[in-house]
């Protein structure tokens, strides 16, 4: 590996889409190839690299990037500080870090087969198009040397390439222009000083990059996909939070005399209830998880309502946090009180596999299946006694909304819980 | 909660018996991540990692040749490794400073200088259990850890022949640095430092210092669309790789890794 092109990590600076490198690089000046050497039991052939094909991919947030990508078989990370003027940043071929310290081998230290390094870029604008930088880098890198090892019962082996690695100080410069909105190219000039085999080495790297969407891996990625869905339902939804709508816990038959009521008869009132289905027309009238216990119901669940009988509508309560929607009466349905999914399957899976580890440590069957049974209890109390069944993932059943009431059983319902009371 | 208990058990009960075990003190860095506070409301990690270590003869020159070396007369083979599952969670924890905004908003950053001490509770594969105190405090990007482990085991010899109780200590001082990208909810760090390692069985046991660094990537959320994406709260999921290094003198090395969920 050797330190990879700088223009198109600098051109990352706040770039909100993820960054695309291609680059073929070629090197020349005292490479160590053409050479061939024989011993008793082996042969050597020095076959050093004339060049490298990279790609590479950045993401960036402000001062910080961060890049993946392969020089030729060699995958590797990049990261550092960037700005439009100076970038410091540093890289490792994932192998080396990852996965060859932890072998066992004739190196006296675990580092013995690192690559990576580290390189300061200064960076100036020329004019919209074009941009010059210069390089200052310190690495330890690695080339190809062929090694072959001949024995008696193997004469002619092939040669194997082996790494060679050597610390390398160096600098250059680059030159990059715009080809168009969405791309760019580059061209880089870089000496580098073989420190442990005294050698100059020269790279010469064109390199042409572009842009595309991120891959939406980031939790505020994901987060922002989830509320695009329900932003879109919300224009079309009137939404409160529960703080406009005060949160009362006992049902409806409070006495209008105490000062706490007169206050809520003012700014309406939700009722808090056990965990209840309802049946609504279309998935789009709710922001909270919709069931189809099958195809064409749409089932929620909610603990806060009321009823609002002057626009015929409905306020329920979205799965987490405070937000409130509004659901016109005519479209919806009272269904079943929730009830928590199942607990033997998972009750089971936790006992055999109690009983699975206690085999191994035991080695007793009949000790193992007391012991597994006594794990799968346990879990099941842990769930049934320990958690508020609420909060667990509800049962969802083909049968479950399957039952209409009428208009009359829904209103009566519905009157149970209104959102201000009757004078 | 659940599936992660399942998926535990699942590793635990699938692993092949026999092998010595490792003993270290757990990382600091999901602690880290819950002390800078970057996905605003979480107090809890619980982690799942794996542990593998080996000692390297080769570089064993300098070293006390029975080192890396088993007693012969009880098990045939002549080095030393061990392999290790765990599972991890915080039971108590104490931030400074405090997150009035439990929501999050569109440029957080975390606090500055978050901290916290942390007492976590740990089982480990087979019949190893420990608890663990742990300290964490952010300046700026950086940050500055230090877990100590405390660990009670059954241990068995690879025929099952015989078995014993064991205590054991570890402590891992170290440090960190991340870079976090807040428009997509990202995270890369680095992190080292320096931890005792322990491979044990019921006939030996081989101790040392070990100088260890590691790869992290941490995926996250803090907009305050939590109400827009029905969330209960905010999240962080953690990837780890952890590689404790040989040298000339201390030939003991171990590879490890762990995935935390930060809720």
């Amino acid at each position: 590996m050797r330190p990879p092109p700088a223009a198109a990590y600098m051109d990352s600076y706040k770039k909100d889409k993820a960054l695309n490198s291609a680059a073929l690089s070629y090197y020349a000046g005292q490479l160590d190839n053409g050479k061939h050497e024989d011993f008793s039991y082996s042969h050597k052939s020095h076959a050093e690299w004339w060049g490298d094909v990279s790609f590479t991919r950045f993401i960036n947030s402000g001062y910080f990037t961060f890049g993946w990508g392969f020089q030729t078989f060699t995958p590797f990370l990049q990261s550092g500080f960037i700005s439009p003027y100076i970038g410091l940043t540093g890289w490792t071929g994932v192998y080396s870090f990852t996965v060859a310290p932890f072998m066992k081998s004739n190196e006296e230290s675990s580092l013995g087969h690192y690559a990576g390094g580290g390189m300061l870029i200064e960076q100036i604008p020329l004019n919209d198009k074009w941009k010059i930088g210069f390089t200052e880098h310190i690495s330890r890198n690695g080339r190809e040397v062929y090694y072959a090892y001949e024995d008696s019962y193997n004469i002619q082996q092939i040669p194997k390439s082996r790494p060679r690695f050597y610390t390398e100080v160096g600098g250059g410069f680059y030159v990059s222009r715009s080809i168009n909105e969405n791309s760019k190219m580059s061209l880089e000039f870089r000496y580098g000083r073989d420190l442990d085999e005294k050698r100059n080495r020269i790279a010469i790297t064109l390199d042409i990059w572009g842009f595309s969407s991120p891959i939406k891996i980031g939790g505020n990625d994901i987060m922002r996909d989830m509320a695009q869905k329900n932003i879109e339902k919300m224009k079309h939804l009137k939404t409160a939070t529960s703080d406009s709508l005060q949160e009362r816990s006992a049902p409806s038959n409070n006495t209008p005399s105490s000062k706490q009521d007169l206050k809520t008869k003012e700014t309406g009132s939700l009722h808090t209830i056990k965990r209840q289905w309802i049946r609504l027309a279309d998935s789009n009238q709710t922001v909270s998880h919709v069931f189809e216990p099958i195809p064409t119901v749409y089932a929620v669940t909610t603990k806060g309502i009321c009823y609002e009988e002057e626009s015929n509508s409905v306020w329920l309560k979205q799965d987490y946090g405070t937000t409130l929607y509004q659901v016109s009466a005519d479209s919806l349905d009272y269904c079943q009180l929730m009830e928590r999914k199942s607990l033997a399957g998972f009750t089971v899976l936790e006992g055999l596999l109690g009983t699975l580890i206690a085999v191994q440590i035991t080695g007793s069957f009949p000790i193992s299946l007391a012991i597994g049974a006594g794990v799968g209890t346990g879990f099941w109390a842990l769930f049934n006694f320990g958690l508020n069944p609420e909060e667990l993932a509800p049962k969802v059943y083909p049968e479950l909304c399957s039952e209409k009431h009428s208009k009359e059983q829904i209103l009566n319902w519905l009157k149970q819980y209104p959102c201000r009371e009757k004078p | 909660m659940r599936k992660i208990i399942i998926l535990f058990l699942f590793f635990a009960s699938t692993i092949a018996w026999g092998g010595a075990d490792n003993i270290l003190a757990p990382s600091f860095v999901p602690q880290a991540i819950i002390a800078k506070q970057i996905a605003p409301g979480p107090t809890r990690a619980y982690t799942f990692g794996g542990i593998f270590s080996d000692c390297d003869i080769k570089t064993n020159s300098k070293s006390n040749i029975k080192y890396c070396e088993t007693p012969k007369s009880l098990i045939l083979k002549d080095e030393v490794s061990g392999t290790n599952y765990r599972f991890d969670v915080n039971v108590l924890s104490f931030l400074w400073p405090k997150t009035e905004n439990k929501e999050g908003a569109e440029n957080w950053n975390g606090h500055l200088f978050g901290g916290g001490l942390f007492l976590n509770v740990h089982y480990s594969t087979f019949l190893e259990a420990g608890i663990s105190p742990m300290f964490t405090q952010w300046i700026g990007p950086f940050y500055i850890g230090a877990t100590y482990a405390l660990t009670f085991g059954h241990y068995f010899d690879e025929n099952k022949d015989f078995s014993a109780n064991k205590i054991a200590g570890s402590l891992n001082l170290g440090g960190g640095v991340m870079g976090f990208m807040s428009n997509h909810g990202l995270g890369f760090g680095l992190h080292s430092g320096i931890r005792q390692m322990q491979i044990l069985n019921v006939d030996y046991n081989v101790k040392d210092w070990i100088f260890y660094y590691g790869l992290d990537f941490l995926t996250y959320s803090n907009l305050p669309l939590l109400d827009e994406s029905n969330s209960k709260g905010h999240f962080g999921f953690l990837t780890s790789i952890d590689i404790g290094v040989h040298t000339e003198k201390h030939p003991l090395m171990y590879w490890a890794f762990s995935l935390s969920l930060i809720i």
